[in-house]
């Protein structure tokens, strides 16, 4: 049985491809990206670049010469927010946001670099586009939204959102999102996304990377080496490497090239997790955070006890169930503070393909136990 | 011929490229004559070299084509 409900925080198990890429390249590849050429380099070099391809396909974009990788999503928000925002410059986010997009949003504003507002939302968080116009301002550089939740699961309507917010760049954090939920950045003429490898991509952690459609506004963060345009002591200026200074994590790019090749065919359908979800929702003893709305809903959704607080409970399905989940605040202060549950907390539980519909369905006989 | 390109993924592209055409290529380190680079470029038979210059074109990659010297 797989009793792991944390997929959101990493996700387990991976395909077995993963780690057999990963040793492939330790024990027997080796060789570094783009900076030698023995055949070594070029095999390691060929797989990096492959793996590009395929995560532009899974973006939905086109000029795949413009996905760039980072270590995770954490790294690619920091780069693009601090490289993008001008001084004096006003930001537009959202009541969702993982603290990757709000504590560099608070550090540029304490540094007097930026203001930054928050667009009005539902209770369940969906953003209300109509409200998004009375917050622009003359100076907004730049809107930044979380896709999926990593708290209650709400998926945002990105294409009707873009309509409101007009030329103001667009930057989507996709973590929860990429590889559980379609995503089409060329489709919704997103400016900028950012992803990470080892959530809903089943790639290795140290892993992550994003898009960008106009380089040319956002500087790089990190300074370095990029075996081009060694004669200059400037960062080159073409892509990928004006954003990939540094010998990149070849190794874990092999675990997510091995990972985007292997994808899984779920073992569950998106009609059971939405069963489970109405069940338990009809429980009494348990507040259920999500989206209103089930098609706009992640597979992953957020609980409260009525007796338990969020630590006991996380601590019952482990000790008496074996079922692993996070509680706490899910790096998520915004989010469950618009939630209304920045004191306690919540217990967050996260699906993955590997969830067999008998795993769901041991999931919901604890629910209803712990409901007594 | 010896073709030199921006950075590893242009070279990479183009080997994907000429093997798709049945293109005879070798990739080799850049020969110190063309550039500080440490990185990869392309040798091809000079018979090929019209071909690939317009396959480049149409692919929209910018590349250095030079005789190879040494
Ligand atoms: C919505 C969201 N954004 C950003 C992140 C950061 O991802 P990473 O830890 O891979 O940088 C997470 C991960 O918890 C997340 O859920």
């Amino acid at each position: 049985m797989n009793l792991y409900f944390d997929n959101s925080a990493t996700s387990f198990p991976k395909p077995k491809e993963v780690s057999e890429e990963m040793s492939r390249h330790v024990q027997s590849i080796g060789g570094t990206y783009g900076r030698s050429a023995y055949p070594r380099a070029i095999a390691a070099s060929r797989i990096v670049e492959d793996c590009r391809d395929r995560i532009a396909v899974k973006l939905g974009v086109e000029n795949s010469g413009n996905v760039c990788f980072t270590s995770n999503a954490t790294h690619a928000l920091n780069l693009l927010i601090k490289g993008g925002c001008n001084p004096g410059s006003h930001v537009l986010t959202s009541s969702m946001e993982h603290n990757a997009v709000a504590r560099p949003l608070e550090y540029l504003r304490n540094l007097g670099v930026i203001e930054w507002d928050i667009i009005e939302s539902e209770p369940d968080g969906s953003i209300i586009p109509e409200l998004i116009r009375s917050k622009l301002k003359a100076n907004t550089s730049l809107v930044v939204l979380c896709h999926m939740s990593n708290v209650s699961g709400v998926i945002q309507p990105i294409d009707v959102i873009k309509d409101y917010i007009g030329e103001v760049p667009l930057l989507l954090d996709a973590s929860q999102s990429l590889g559980n939920i379609p995503v089409e950045v060329d489709r919704w003429n997103v400016d900028q996304i950012a992803f990470t490898g080892h959530k809903g991509l089943l790639g290795p952690t140290g892993t992550g990377g994003f898009f960008i459609r106009h380089p040319e506004s956002v500087n790089p963060l990190i300074h370095g080496g990029t075996g081009s345009s060694s004669h200059t002591l400037s960062m080159p200026q073409f892509l990928p490497d004006r954003y990939e200074a540094g010998t990149p994590n070849v190794t874990g790019l092999f675990g997510l090239h091995g990972a985007l090749c292997n994808a899984p065919v779920p073992m569950h359908t998106k009609d059971d997790f939405d069963c489970l979800l109405g069940e338990i929702q009809r429980m009494e003893n348990f507040k259920v955070y999500r989206a209103s709305d089930i098609k706009r809903q992640g597979e992953l959704f957020s609980v409260v006890h009525s007796r338990m607080n969020s630590s006991e409970l996380a601590n019952r399905l482990l000790s008496e169930y074996g079922i692993e989940i996070r509680s706490g605040l899910h790096c998520a202060l915004l989010a469950h503070r618009h939630l209304g549950t920045d004191v306690q907390g919540t217990c967050r539980f996260s699906f993955s393909p590997y969830h067999s519909l008998e795993d769901l369905q041991y999931l919901l006989k604890v629910f209803y136990e712990l409901n007594k | 011929m010896i073709l030199i390109f921006q950075n590893i993924r242009k070279v990479i592209k183009v080997d994907n490229l000429l093997l798709d055409k049945k293109i005879k290529h070798r990739i080799l380190p850049v020969p110190k004559e063309h550039s500080s680079e440490c990185g990869m470029c392309i040798e091809i038979e000079p018979v090929d070299c019209e071909l690939v210059r317009s396959l480049l074109i149409e692919q929209n990659i910018s590349v250095s084509i030079s005789e190879k010297l040494s």
